[in-house]
């Protein structure tokens, strides 16, 4: 017997938008994963990035009757995440202004307790904790389109072409949105503990 | 190589924009062949694409180290079609109306032909009486009406229904209620501990649907019995849970009320309780509105007797009660009241943290609503008792135990119940935690503070303080216990100072703080406690904020700013209200992420503090409470 053809993703849209939710589920098999690590990285929180995919799925599946079997669905999949996460990130921004005008009194280091999950190495974590949220921190100063476009490039390895399409901008836009992020990205790092450490590591001034 | 031009070398500022691209290998052949000639003659631009390459190859290693790989999620894609499984049915639904418009359509316009057709032929027909014309839309009404309802609840559903529940303990907050009747076998279970797990549960016993309705009498887990409803039993998805609540139960499908089995240990029915006060009767159940340490302190023995007789009973409705007493050495033996005639039965409350260490509790994440915790208890030979107000640390976020609960002892398998919890805090960092929850040391929680409250003295505060460090076997507790005796040992402490402060702020009304620090200086907590009589519950019950002057003090404190401490108790309210309108209290230290505390959040923290001054007044004898009516409902009321 032929084995059952692997079935694309443009196949599988065009299946959720008459409303089988079977090529949902296989959609989500394929894609989950890559949906995931994105909202993860703008949000790092795991329930506000499991939030976000489930949120996205729906929305995939909901909007599925509208879309174009072009063999784009790469760029579709991207340009729909990206705006939900950055239009979420954009509420909550909004959001959490309000609060800290609110909590303005009590603004001070919280003293939560630290998770006392056994021994470790406090040195390499707070290091490494440090990394992370230096890189995070860079990241999240980035103005909207420039982090679109450097997160879609480093992380998802994205070409210039496709980053253009799931941006709506031209080739050219993507190359100085790239640049910029760069810069931006290498000066704000430049500051941190962090770059310096990666100074010591790659030499030289980042 | 031929080129169509030939390289010229270009400036350094306009290399550089295209150093990015050449690195993406996304430059044009003509293009690429300029940059690598430039390259080959600047060095500056050489170096500067080598920080390129360690920047990109940064950001990929710090990708890969931050991101905690997910495995397939079943929970989340579930959840995704279940939500989108509406939308689906729906469309499918449209579709077929779609067709059966098309279908009624064409059959009218064959109808109209044929009537035509026979009016054509001088034939009277009525036209009603045409199949097609008369089937179409009725068929569609009938057919659209009678699909299965597939949607499931919408998570925001599932919260609005469990705020819902929630709020209804407003109305529970008793330690006890009312008894079967013997004639009427309908009636409530009700042991404390079984009542605050089946609210915890929620599915699966609703008070008022189990005081209101009829129900049949199960035997339950803690020696005593739970009421199930019909309401609960014919419901399939009420019922699974209760299954899998109670999993060694009789299936419940198959009890009918008539054949309910009798209670296997009935409690003690108490006929007459208006020659009883509260204190006399729930002075041993202090535990229920404090924590194991203070019940374990209580006052002794009930001494009361069952009721006179039945009628006396049916008359003035019956209380059923537990008390349980204060432990004395290892056999800590409580008080099962039964019905009057059978011996008392032993009942060992294990230690949580004891039995955490055993691992015979464990906590984990509830996915899919963060302020629930599943508690998972196996092979436990008496209840735990899991306080409010119990931090709870790990996971993907720091808890505080919203509602008291109690445990049913599980000598033969494993159960698991829902803890409710107030998230008190949610930073990115949690993503890497150890998925495992886990109890930290008694710092913050109800436990201190009620030692404290009873006025014990400090070096047996600390014993205790350094017992639970220690027993939890992880050095940094240790560490955490250690530092905290030299802090409170050391007369020049800062942190004692601004106990010292606090008490001679607070010394008219009833706060004071405790400050508990790590080495250098940091602050990990304040205890609040009471150190004066009867305006603390006041002032409780006005305030109901209970969690967010913990926080406000503890954030207050670690800031150094001791300015913004509360001068008199008419600012601390002031203060407090304002806290309270807002949902936000708790800061987050690194990525200024603040947390947000719902407003059932809230709630549960009001409940708690409700909890706690009612049985205050019960201790004080300031309370007592009434039985409604034969149904079993019985009533607080404040003399």
């Amino acid at each position: 017997m032929r084995p059952k053809k692997r079935q694309t993703d443009d196949e599988l849209m065009v299946r959720c938008g008459r409303g089988h939710t079977a090529a949902l589920s296989e959609l989500m098999d394929r894609w989950h994963g890559a949906a995931y690590r994105y909202a993860w990285r703008i949000f790092r929180n795991h329930h506000t990035a499991e939030d976000v995919v489930q949120e996205f799925f729906v929305k995939l599946f909901r909007n599925a009757g509208r879309y174009q079997p072009r063999g784009h669905f790469t760029t579709y999949f991207y340009r729909v995440l990206a705006n939900l996460c950055f239009d979420m990130l954009r509420k909550r921004k909004r959001r959490r202004k309000i609060r800290a005008v609110q909590l303005d009194p009590i603004q001070a280091e919280g003293t939560e307790l630290e998770p006392l999950a056994g021994e470790f190495d406090i040195d390499a974590r707070i290091v490494s904790a440090e990394a992370k949220d230096a890189v995070h921190g860079a990241l999240s100063a980035l103005p909207v389109n420039v982090r679109k476009a450097l997160e879609l490039r480093e992380f998802e390895g994205l070409r210039y072409r496709e980053i253009a399409e799931v941006m709506d901008i031209s080739l050219n836009e993507v190359k100085v949105l790239l640049h910029r992020g760069r810069k931006l990205l290498a000066r704000s790092l430049a500051r941190t503990p962090v770059g310096k450490d990666w100074q010591r590591r790659f030499g030289g001034r980042l | 190589m031929n080129l169509p031009f030939e390289p010229t070398l270009l400036p350094c500022q306009e290399i550089e924009p295209m150093l990015g691209s050449h690195l993406d290998r996304e430059l044009t052949r003509a293009e690429e062949v300029r940059v690598e000639a430039h390259l080959d003659d600047c060095d500056r631009c050489r170096a500067r694409l080598e920080h390129l390459e360690a920047l990109s190859g940064a950001l990929k290693g710090w990708e890969a180290g931050a991101i905690t790989p997910v495995p397939p999620d079943l929970r989340l894609k579930n959840a995704v079609l279940a939500r989108v499984a509406e939308t689906s049915h729906q469309r499918r639904v449209d579709d077929r109306v779609l067709r059966l418009t098309h279908f009624a359509v064409a059959a009218c316009v064959l109808v109209a032909l044929g009537l035509g057709f026979v009016l054509g032929l001088g034939f009277e027909t009525p036209v009603d009486a045409t199949p097609g014309a008369q089937g179409g839309p009725i068929d569609l009404q009938t057919h659209v009406g009678s699909l299965p309802d597939t949607a499931l609840r919408s998570r925001d559903r599932y919260d609005e229904m469990a705020l819902k529940a929630r709020t209804s303990l407003d109305e529970i907050d008793v330690p006890f209620a009312s008894a079967p009747l013997p004639e009427l076998p309908k009636l409530t279970a009700i042991d404390a501990g079984v009542l605050s797990h089946a609210l915890a549960q929620r599915d699966v016993l609703d008070l008022e649907r189990a005081t209101g309705d009829e129900g049949v009498v199960l035997p339950g887990r803690f020696e005593d019995t739970i009421v199930v409803t019909r309401d609960v039993l014919d419901s399939p998805s009420l019922r699974q849970s209760l299954q899998k609540w109670l999993p060694d139960l009789v299936e419940p499908a198959s009890v009918a009320p008539e054949a309910a089995p009798t209670r296997t240990t009935p409690t003690a029915v108490l006929g007459e309780p208006t020659g009883m006060t509260v204190k006399d009767l729930l002075g041993p159940m202090q535990g229920l509105y404090g924590d194991v340490n203070s019940f374990r302190s209580a006052p002794p023995a009930l001494a009361w007797e069952p009721a006179a007789g039945a009628e006396a009973a049916r008359r003035v409705g019956t209380v059923l009660a537990r008390g349980i007493h204060r432990s004395r050495g290892a056999a800590r033996p409580a008080l099962s009241s039964t019905d009057g005639t059978a011996a008392r039965k032993a009942v060992t409350v294990v230690d949580p943290l004891a039995a955490q260490e055993d691992g015979q509790l464990a906590f984990e994440d509830q996915e899919l609503e963060k302020s629930v915790v599943i508690v998972r208890v196996a092979n436990t030979q008496g209840p735990i008792f899991i306080p409010a107000g119990q931090v709870l640390s790990g996971g993907v976020t720091d808890r505080v135990t919203a509602q008291p609960l109690w445990i049913p002892r599980s000598p033969n398998g494993t159960m698991r119940f829902r803890l409710a919890c107030m998230p008190i805090r949610r930073g990115p960092d949690r993503t890497e935690a150890p998925e495992r929850v886990q109890l930290t040391r008694w710092i913050v929680g109800p436990s201190l503070r009620s030692l404290l409250a009873q006025g014990v003295s400090e070096q047996a505060f600390l014993d205790v303080a350094e017992r639970h460090f220690q027993a939890s076997g992880q050095p940094r507790a240790r560490f955490d216990a250690f530092s905290l005796l030299d802090v409170l040992k050391n007369p020049h402490s800062e942190v004692l100072d601004a106990r010292a402060e606090y008490k001679q702020h607070f010394d008219k009304d009833p706060y004071a703080g405790f400050v508990f620090t790590r080495g250098g200086g940091e602050v990990l907590g304040v205890e609040v406690v009471r150190f004066t009589g009867d305006a603390a519950g006041k002032l409780l019950a006005r305030l109901w904020v209970g969690y967010q002057l913990e926080a406000w003090l503890r954030t207050g404190i670690s800031a150094g700013d001791r300015r913004a401490l509360p001068r008199d108790a008419r600012r601390l309210e002031g203060v407090l209200h304002r806290l309270r309108r807002s949902t936000n209290v708790f800061h987050g230290k690194r990525d200024e992420q603040l947390v947000r505390v719902s407003r059932a959040d809230i709630e549960h923290s009001r409940l708690h503090f409700q909890a706690v001054e009612l049985g205050e007044r019960q201790a004080d004898g300031a309370l007592e409470f009434v039985p409604l009516h034969v149904s079993g409902t019985v009533k607080f009321t404040l003399r």
